[in-house]
Order: structure tokens, then C-alpha cells, then sequence
């Protein structure tokens, strides 16, 4: 605890305004990330893991609105910054990883224009330093031969190297803090490793925090320090990696866990949580998560529970985790029903 | 060393030579044609003054209805009027006419359109209200009205055609940004930080220039057509100005009598539109190469 936050968000709630009513994309998430540590934040396709960091950046579409909630960076709420404010932190204080390093370049660029363009923004670097500086930005991002990539188009380059790039634009104007957005998913897996181990690198090189948002368990296994379970725009579970691997006391994290295929014995299938994200606007009343979990009872429909300090740091959402500790979780035999 | 750097020019020079060529080579042969025929008329348009034989609004009744022949190669008019000297000054009317409604729907079309894709909302609204008022009214009808109102010049015709022109335009690229303002490089551009006039200048309009500017291309022939039109009926371009659409109007009781007067004015339309329009075809077939069969 002896690290500062250099990002705390606080009841955050983003609500998109559909046709069909009101989308509470993000319900009351809070969490904090400290300085020069990896917070990764998993949960199934809309979970609303990308809402919650495209809120904290402030990119969010027309139809979205911030309704409460606070992101304090370094101490200051993002919130109530003018737009001209936020464009200073976007890419200079903070910058952002895309999932599709396919689209997220430029297509009518050449790579070294689109890297320069992001020092002459927050460095008012004039073109021939900035090309420079992108020169020596895609050396350290492991792209060989960086003068001659920087005569190339995007489409000239294979997926790994585009998110090469994406990452040395990220890293341009040398943020504290950077938001990957899924940025591995696109890959195929020994380029996933290789991008995995260069943020790695560069986080401790640079001393970046790094909020990672993913759905695959075994990179934030790889990756995190700490780690967020998101469901259905709120947070389910909360610890620190090895806590959340040893001891994950959510039934909806013990799933997802339970999800990841295993090397060591042979299953018939693949085991999956039963059912899917439920449509937003026919979410229970209740507990989130309680028309998919194996051990709802009749309170988890009803009423929705609090944030629960556990021990080690572990923050919990559920009526039932003392009991479900206390008996083992994982074997669904002993309680299941109720 | 000096021999080294020459040889390293003259590579390089070699080397672009080759690339323009090969650039060339990706146009198809008739919108090669196409662009020659356009280049020709531009040089002599640009070359009138010193190419015509005898002055364009010099009335010689001694010599009315000649025949083409040596002296006038595409005979003269009821006036005694050289009209291959007419001709000549008419791809300068045309062209400039033409060219200039052309930049000044480009100008009013990609401010409007842009701000109203990029922005959306109220003002997307306002816009697209307007751009479907206009529309509603087939374009040469509400120019003949305009030209009629602000009454027969070359100028107002100008106007008239401008003022229903961007319209087109500006519903086409509101389009175009609208798709590419969703894309995710432009989201990545403003985590960087990029501002909005940035990202629309930046990122949004060199996407949407190579569409544009077919578009452009394959318009230029529609709207010569339209000046030559509204000037044939009067509306355009006044008597004794060397206008192809005037001509063709001053030829039209003589067709019997000297059908060159209409020949070579329509010739002369005919050509400089198909030449635009076979262009366009083969400048989209290169940014576009989707549509290649």
C-alpha cells in the first residue's frame, strides 16, 4: 500500500441511450490503479469492460453519457475537464491500446506520418525530429528495420507488427498510464506472447501503469497484478492475481476459471458457464449474475448484494461467499440447487 | 565523386521515369484517350490568342456562310465570323466557366458536408433538410429558374449552376465521413489526443479526396453540358461572346443552309464530354479497384 494511485475510479456509471430505454453499460464500478502496476480487467463480451475505459478516456459515442462517478488521475477529476484540457492528457498522460490493430491505423498514412503526428501534437515537434523520434520509438518497440517501415503503409504490415505500431503510439508522449483495450485478441497466440512480453518490458522499462482489459484469463494470468471480474457492467470480483487464481470466491470467476481448457486431463467438451450474457434490458432483479449461477437462492434473485471486503484485499460481490468458502466451491454437487 | 553523384541522379531520375510510366501504364486506354483529348483542348484554350486565325467577333458580312475551306478551316457564320476562331475562344468559356462552378461546389460541398457528417446532430439536421429541399427540384430546372431571375449572363448562369450543384456533392460526402468517422483509426486519433479540426482535416478528408475527386471528373462533362445547354437557350453566355451553346443557337436557322455551324460547336461538346466522362470511369477503376472486373 505504499505505492500511490495515480488513477481512482469512483462509482463510475455510463449509460447509453438506446431506442428500447436506457443501457447501464457501466453500474457503479470503482477501482483504482496504482503506480507501475497492472490492473486487468476480464469478464465476458458486453461485461462492459471496454465502456469502462473508453468512460475513463472520455471517447465514449453520442449515445453515451457519464450519469455519475468520478476518475480521478493524479489526484484531479477527469470529469470536469474541458474538452481542450482532455485532449492535453489523451495520448500524453494517459493513451490507449485498440483491439483491431487492422483498423486502427490510418489507412491513407504512412507509418511514420501517423507515429510523428502524435510528438507534433503534445511535443510541437517539427516533422523531421518528429520522424526521428518515430524511428527510434519503433526500434524500441522490436520492429527491425524501423527507417524503411516508416515508409510504409499500414497495409504493407502483418498484424503483430500494426500492433507494434499501435503500442509506440501509445507510448509517443511517454503516458503513466496506458489503456490496453484488448489488444492481444486480433493475434494469433505467439504474437499475443511476444506483445505480452514487450508491454512487460516496456512497463518496467518506463514505469507505466497499465490497465489491461482482456477475456482471456491466461493473460491476465501472464500479465496482471491485480485483477477485476466484470459482469453485466459491474464489478464481481476483485484481488490480486494469485489470490484470484488460488482463491476465487465468486461463483461467476470460479466459471470463468473453470472455462479455461486444461492441458492436464481431458474433458469430453469444453466447459462453458451455462447460458449467455443476458440481454440488458432483461437483466434480473437481483443479483446480476443469479439466472446463470449454480448456487442462486432465493435472495440472489431479489435483492443485490454489496461489495464485500474478504481477506487479502479480495473484494466480493455475493450473498453467499462466507458459506461457499466455507464448503469448497468448484465441486457444484454440494450445493447445487437451493 | 562528381561522376558517382551524376550517375546516382540519373539513376534516381531513371527510376522516376519509371514510376510515372508504370503509374500510367495502370490507366486503361481510353481513359488515356480521354485525358489526351482533355490536355488538347486545355493547351488550346490556353494557346487561343496566338493559334486563331482571324478575330472571333470581327462581322465580315462580305464573307457570311462560307463554306470550310483553306482560309476558314471550319467556314464562317451569318456574321462573316470565323468559327474555328470561335470555337477555339469557346473551350476558354466553357472550360473556365465549367471549372469554376466545379471549385466553388467543391469548397461549399466539403465544408457543409463534413461538418454536417462530423458533427451530426442538430446541425446534420438543418443540413440535410436544406440538401432535400433542393434536391426535390430537378437541378437544370431550378438553375434555368435562378439564371432567369437574376436574368441572362454568364455569371449569373455561374451562380445558378453553383448554387444547385454542391448540393449533390454535399449529400455524398456527409456520407463518406460519416462511415469514416466511425472507424477505429479515428478513435485512435483522438486517444492521441488529436483535436477535432485535426481530425478532420488530418485524418477525414484525405480519405474522402480520391472518391471526390472522380466524382469531380466525371461531373465536369455534366455541368459543360448544362452551361452549353442553358446558353443555347439564351440564359448563359450573351451574343457575340464565343460560346459553344451560343453558337450552336446563332447556327440553328441556317442548318439547312451551313450545317457546319452546328457541326463543329456540337463536335466540339460532344467530344470534351466524353472525354471527362471516359476519364472519370478510368480514374475510378484506379482509386477503387474493387470494381475491376
Amino acid at each position: 500500500m505504499s505505492k500511490t494511485n495515480i488513477l481512482e475510479v469512483n462509482n463510475l456509471q455510463t449509460h447509453f441511450y438506446t431506442k428500447e430505454g436506457i443501457v447501464k453499460a457501466v453500474d457503479g464500478v470503482s477501482f483504482e490503479v496504482k503506480a507501475g502496476e497492472t490492473l486487468g480487467i476480464v469478464g465476458e463480451s458486453g461485461s462492459g469492460k471496454s465502456v469502462t475505459a473508453t468512460s475513463i478516456m472520455q471517447l465514449l459515442p453520442a449515445s453515451a453519457e457519464i450519469v455519475a462517478g468520478e476518475v480521478d488521475f493524479k489526484g484531479s477529476n477527469l470529469l470536469s475537464k474541458s474538452k481542450a484540457e482532455l485532449q492535453k492528457i489523451r495520448g500524453n498522460e494517459i493513451s490507449m491500446i485498440f483491439q483491431e490493430p487492422m483498423t486502427a491505423l490510418n489507412p491513407v498514412y504512412k507509418i511514420g506520418n501517423q507515429l510523428a503526428e502524435v510528438f507534433q501534437l503534445h511535443q510541437q515537434l517539427n516533422k523531421k525530429r518528429a520522424l526521428k523520434e518515430a524511428k527510434d520509438l519503433l526500434a524500441k518497440v522490436g520492429i527491425p528495420s524501423p527507417q524503411e517501415r516508416l515508409e510504409e503503409y499500414p497495409h504493407q504490415l502483418s498484424g503483430g507488427m500494426r500492433q507494434r505500431v499501435m503500442i509506440a503510439m501509445a507510448l509517443a508522449a511517454e503516458p503513466q498510464l496506458i489503456i490496453a483495450d484488448e489488444p492481444t485478441t486480433a493475434l494469433d497466440v505467439t504474437i499475443q506472447a511476444q506483445i505480452l512480453d514487450l508491454l512487460q518490458n516496456l512497463q518496467s522499462k518506463f514505469g507505466l501503469s497499465l490497465i489491461f482489459i482482456t477475456h482471456d484469463l491466461g493473460i491476465i494470468a501472464e500479465i496482471a497484478d491485480r485483477v477485476i471480474v466484470m459482469y453485466a457492467g459491474q464489478v464481481m470480483e476483485s484481488a490480486a492475481v494469485e489470490t484470484l487464481f488460488e482463491e476465487a470466491k465468486h461463483p461467476y470467476t470460479q466459471g470463468l476459471i473453470d472455462s479455461i481448457p486444461s492441458l492436464n486431463y481431458s474433458r469430453e467438451s469444453l466447459v462453458s458457464i451455462k447460458g449467455v450474457i443476458p440481454d440488458f434490458f432483461e437483466l434480473p432483479a437481483g443479483c446480476k449474475f443469479s439466472n446463470r449461477c449454480d448456487y442462486a437462492i432465493k435472495k440472489c434473485f431479489q435483492e443485490e448484494a454489496k461489495l464485500e471486503l474478504a481477506n487479502k484485499g479480495q473484494l466480493l460481490k455475493c450473498w453467499r461467499w462466507r458459506e461457499l468458502e466455507r464448503k469448497g466451491l468448484g465441486d457444484g454437487d454440494v450445493l447445487t440447487g437451493s | 565523386m562528381l561522376r558517382k553523384g551524376g550517375i546516382k541522379i540519373a539513376v534516381q531520375k531513371k527510376q522516376l521515369k519509371n514510376k510515372f510510366f508504370s503509374y500510367l501504364s495502370t490507366i486503361d486506354k481510353l481513359s488515356l484517350i480521354g485525358l489526351v483529348i482533355i490536355l488538347f483542348f486545355i493547351i488550346f484554350g490556353i494557346l487561343a490568342p496566338f493559334l486563331v486565325p482571324n478575330d472571333p467577333i470581327e462581322i465580315d458580312l462580305t464573307q457570311r456562310f462560307l463554306a470550310p475551306n483553306g482560309e476558314f478551316l471550319m467556314g464562317t457564320d451569318h456574321l462573316g465570323r470565323d468559327v474555328f476562331s470561335r470555337l477555339l475562344y469557346g473551350i476558354r468559356t466553357s472550360l473556365s466557366t465549367a471549372f469554376l462552378v466545379l471549385i466553388f461546389s467543391m469548397v461549399v460541398s466539403v465544408i457543409v458536408g463534413t461538418t454536417a457528417g462530423y458533427f451530426g446532430g442538430k446541425i446534420d439536421q438543418l443540413v440535410i433538410g436544406v440538401i432535400d429541399t433542393l434536391l426535390a427540384f430537378p437541378g437544370l430546372v431550378l438553375a434555368l429558374v435562378i439564371a432567369g431571375l437574376l436574368g441572362p449572363s454568364l455569371i449569373n448562369l455561374m451562380i445558378a449552376l453553383a448554387v444547385t450543384h454542391w448540393v449533390g456533392y454535399a449529400r455524398i460526402i456527409r456520407g463518406m465521413v460519416m462511415s469514416i468517422k466511425e472507424q477505429e483509426y479515428i478513435l485512435a486519433a483522438r486517444a492521441c489526443g488529436a483535436g477535432d479540426l485535426h481530425i478532420i482535416l488530418v485524418h477525414i478528408l484525405p480519405n474522402i479526396i480520391s472518391p471526390v475527386l472522380v466524382l469531380a471528373t466525371l461531373d465536369m462533362g455534366y455541368i459543360i453540358l448544362s452551361i452549353s445547354g442553358l446558353s443555347f437557350l439564351g440564359l448563359g453566355a450573351q451574343p457575340p461572346t464565343p460560346e459553344w451553346g451560343v453558337m450552336l443557337n446563332a447556327g440553328r436557322p441556317y442548318m439547312q443552309l451551313a450545317p457546319w455551324l452546328m457541326f463543329f460547336p456540337g463536335m466540339a461538346i460532344f467530344l470534351i464530354v466524353l472525354a471527362f466522362n471516359i476519364l472519370g470511369d478510368g480514374l475510378r477503376d484506379i482509386f477503387d479497384p474493387r470494381d475491376v472486373a
